[in-house]
């Protein structure tokens, strides 16, 4: 009751198209029942928590991080490692790597805490490189270029039940993230983005929940990247890379900043469209040649035209005959009078 | 007992001793000291640049200053960070308001509700409701769902307030609350401030360029003049002192301040 009173409906406001599309999930396997389709979803699964968590962070919080990819590659190596020297299983394994990604996060959320925009930005991505670097220079341990082979499967069986178990690891974790943002803790981390020197003067101790952030965002991008190492069952440098720290940040915008559903959304439509298009438009030689170029002709378009994504972009069209009864009702006769 | 609450109600709720802050060679704040009793409508004022907007950042926390010792009800709070002081019950407002544009004005009175909430300032009262309370004392009850961001100026600066007032403070710092606005909303907000502070619990400090309702407001009148207090009183006293015509007229007409009074920190080239 306290919190629909808050931001409208709880999950109810981006309406239909959203039961729609975790009916469409559901279904996928029927739908589409190829293995390599299943695999991009599976992949796009185990990405949307990943640009989620990012989310989290730096659409929610405002606090930019460029290096996302850092609690991803921590995740990703700390389940490789334990899985292939330890043996340890690997559920245990994926929370084994969210909790190392939270004490990477802590380590570099610490000195981070007094930087803000673009030079929180060049910091984190700097640690993230950094990593990127140890993984060859350590390669006794992290197997340099070639990273950690046979690593267990999460999941043993077919491809159908390796879909089903990525979807409902998506769908916990976002919701789990979503309910976070629905909670006092959003309001909070909204109320640092807007303005954290306003935010300090009502209370609020922005140093310790922009850690806060940082640790819960580490979390989730942990426990996507030791997903990803005990789906794939490898662990390689490329977890720890800029273009996955791209990825994160493009998923979230093509999908919508600071909405949860929107980074899910992006990672979907990205991954699709990259890996599916060879397969759709196999026969028109331009496209399948060209589908880097194509891909990024697609982000700048949705940019230019959808600027809040694509979850902003719905909002934005339901706000003129949903949101306005909802919320704005009592005030039209005075903003009339 | 009877002797703790003696001792309480002799202490001043603020005293402000020595405060001084400087910047790269510039002296904002010099030697700054002055008290304020409990229940107390104090308003602060010089020209521009006197230092008002500095002293309440130092107050707040926003600023370190470098010498100097603040106290609230006896306790040093010199050093402690903004959301620290907010805690122990001094709140403020922002010359140039700062909403949280994107949330609700709901959400942006219920932030600090739920922060006194953990401070142990609520009394039992749900953050909601507490925020609720606030936005109909101000006035802004009508706008509660609508994002902070479509207010006009006039209404930003009640938020401002609301803001401060659902921290539940015993001291509220006021800076230029009715900068912009319009005769009318002007004479709105004179009436509202009178009537929070009229409810009793509620000390303030207020920094203001409309001098008309600052003197009619105030208790006592502090005037700050190149970082300095120059002048304390009623504000009849204060408006027919020397020192504080001529800090004021002085600054206005030759536009370089006070000439050849000695008093002059700032004057390093």
């Amino acid at each position: 009751m306290r919190i629909s009173l808050r931001r409208g409906v709880v999950l109810g406001r981006e309406g239909w198209p959203l039961w729609a599309g975790v009916a469409v999930l559901v279904a996928m396997p029927v739908l589409a029942p190829t293995p390599y389709i299943l695999h991009v979803f599976i992949v796009a699964n185990i990405y949307a928590v990943f640009a989620a968590s990012w989310d989290i962070l730096s659409g929610y919080t405002g606090q930019l991080s460029l290096g996302h990819a850092l609690f991803f590659g921590v995740g990703a190596y700390t389940a490789g490692l334990l899985s292939t020297l330890v043996g340890t299983p690997p559920l245990f394994n994926l929370f084994a790597g969210a909790f190392m990604a939270v004490l990477v996060g802590l380590l570099e959320g610490v000195p981070c805490l007094r930087l803000k925009g673009p030079y929180l930005g060049i910091v984190t991505l700097a640690f993230a490189e950094i990593a990127f670097s140890l993984a060859f220079a350590l390669s006794s341990i992290t197997g340099g270029e070639e990273g950690i082979i046979g690593i267990a499967s999460l999941v043993r069986g077919s491809i159908y039940i390796k879909y089903y178990a990525s979807l409902i690891f998506m769908l916990a974790c976002t919701l789990a993230l979503y309910a976070l943002t629905r909670s006092k803790l959003g309001l909070i981390l909204l109320a640092i983005k807007a303005d954290d020197a306003a935010a300090e003067a009502a209370g609020v101790d922005t140093t310790r929940y922009k850690l806060l952030a940082f640790l819960i965002s580490a979390f989730f991008g942990g426990l996507a990247g030791a997903y990803y190492a005990h789906y794939l069952n490898i662990a390689n440098p490329e977890t720890l890379a800029i273009p996955l720290s791209a990825a994160a940040i493009t998923m979230t915008l093509v999908g919508g900043m600071g909405t949860i559903i929107g980074p899910v959304i992006g990672a979907y439509v990205l991954s699709l469209f990259f890996d599916l298009l060879p397969v759709v438009a196999g026969q028109v030689e331009f496209l399948t040649e060209s589908r880097v170029l194509v891909y990024n002709v697609l982000i700048v378009l949705i940019v230019l035209f959808m600027p809040q994504g694509i979850v902003g972009w719905w909002r934005g069209r339901q706000a003129e005959p949903e949101v306005s009864s909802m919320r704005a009702d009592p005030s039209r006769p005075q903003a009339q009078a | 007992m009877a002797a703790a609450s003696l001792a309480n109600s002799s202490r001043p709720l603020l005293e402000v001793r020595g405060l001084t802050k400087h910047f790269a060679g510039l002296s904002a704040v010099n030697d700054l000291s002055f008290t304020v009793a409990e229940g107390e409508f104090v308003g602060l004022i010089g020209p521009n640049g006197a230092g008002k907007t500095t002293c309440f950042n130092l107050l707040t926390g926003f600023l370190r200053p470098t010498r100097g010792s603040v106290r609230f009800r006896g306790v040093e709070i010199t050093g402690l960070r903004p959301h620290q002081i907010t805690r122990l019950g001094i709140a403020r407002t922002f010359q140039l308001v700062r909403p949280f544009g994107q949330l609700s004005v709901l959400d942006n009175v219920t932030v600090p509700a739920m922060m006194a909430q953990q401070a142990g300032r609520l009394a039992g009262h749900s953050p909601r409701r507490v925020a609720l309370d606030v936005l109909d004392m101000v006035g802004l009850a009508h706008r509660a769902h609508e994002p902070a961001a479509n207010l006009p100026h006039g209404e930003l600066k009640r938020l401002e307030i609301a803001r401060a007032l659902a921290a539940r403070p015993s001291l509220l710092l006021l800076d230029e609350p009715f900068g912009g606005l319009s005769h009318d909303e002007s004479r709105a907000l004179e009436q509202l401030i009178r009537e929070l502070f009229g409810q009793g619990g509620l000390t303030v400090i207020l920094v203001e360029h409309v001098l008309k309702v600052l003197m009619n407001l105030s208790q006592r009148v502090l005037v700050l003049d190149y970082g300095r207090l120059i002048a304390s009183g009623t504000p009849d006293e204060v408006s027919h002192d020397p020192t504080v015509i001529e800090a004021y007229l002085g600054a206005a007409y030759s536009g370089a301040g006070p000439q050849e009074d000695d008093a002059s920190p700032g004057g390093n080239p």
